[in-house]
């Protein structure tokens, strides 16, 4: 019997001026057969830290209210790259419908000036056994 | 005997900005399970802010093109054995024993291009001698 594959999946948004609301509503490919979690980073971490909240619903429940502060969901790289999310459904969330929906508000503050930055949702899906 | 844990490595050289280099390696005769990698770099600022890449090995792709390298990286903190992403459950079959590295430099407003090197680490289980 063999093991699970869980691989990493990246969607991105464009967070182009400042104070902008952005959606990203995803279709999650056919071969997902769990969500094990998800985790957020940027090209511009420092801004995301600061500026950055969010809502996010996978198949149609909220996994993280509205305003949630991206950092909570944000890893450095003092934790093992197997570790770097956060789980969804104790790490076996069903797809369902395999709609994922990022809302992501960039708010302004005073040590973060706004520069355009994009903001990139990570989700490590089970691919189901592969040997 | 029970298989023994180790760490190779190989590694890919970037030359100049912006450019895509393939970093192949032929897994060992005597690894019985692939169980993860990790990436490093005599640069990690370059690898850290310019870094994707694409990975595949025994004929199936492990990390989609564009991923971005820093979610491989790890600080001197991590505990050596955390280290790695793993296949699986960290015992995959090495298969045809072909890894593939598609390595990606990407510009960044945060830092200035000079050559670098990446150091990609690879975890087996090895049959001892």
């Amino acid at each position: 019997m063999g093991s699970n594959k869980i691989v990493q999946r990246r969607y991105d948004v464009q967070v182009t001026t400042a104070g902008q609301q952005v959606q990203n509503s995803i279709t999650l490919d056919v071969d997902v057969e769990k969500i094990k979690g998800v985790m957020l980073t940027s090209d511009r971490e420092d801004l995301m830290y600061l500026r950055g909240s969010f809502k996010l619903q996978a198949d149609g429940s909220e996994c993280f209210p509205d305003g949630t502060p991206a950092r909570v969901i944000m890893f450095g790289l003092g934790i093992g790259p197997g570790n770097r999310y956060e789980p969804l459904g104790n790490g076996s969330f069903d797809p369902g419908n395999m709609n994922v929906t990022l809302d992501y508000n960039d708010t302004n503050h005073p040590q973060a000036v706004f520069e355009p930055y994009t903001v990139s949702l990570y989700i490590h899906v089970n691919l189901g056994e592969f040997a | 005997m029970p298989d023994k844990n180790l760490t190779r490595f190989f590694t890919i050289n970037i030359t100049a900005a912006g450019i895509t280099v393939t970093g192949e390696y032929e897994i060992d005769d005597d690894v019985t399970k692939v169980k993860g990698f990790w990436l490093s770099s005599d640069r990690e600022d370059l690898l850290f802010y310019r870094g994707t890449l694409y990975l595949k090995f025994n004929g199936a792709e492990w990390v989609e093109a564009g991923t971005q390298a820093k979610n491989f990286m790890n600080s001197s903190n991590v505990d050596y054995w955390l280290r790695m992403w793993p296949f699986g459950d960290g015992t995959a079959d090495p298969g045809d024993q072909e890894m593939a590295v598609d390595y990606t430099d990407n510009d960044h407003p945060n830092t200035v291009f000079e050559p670098y090197s990446v150091h990609v680490f690879v975890e087996f289980d090895i049959t001892p001698p």
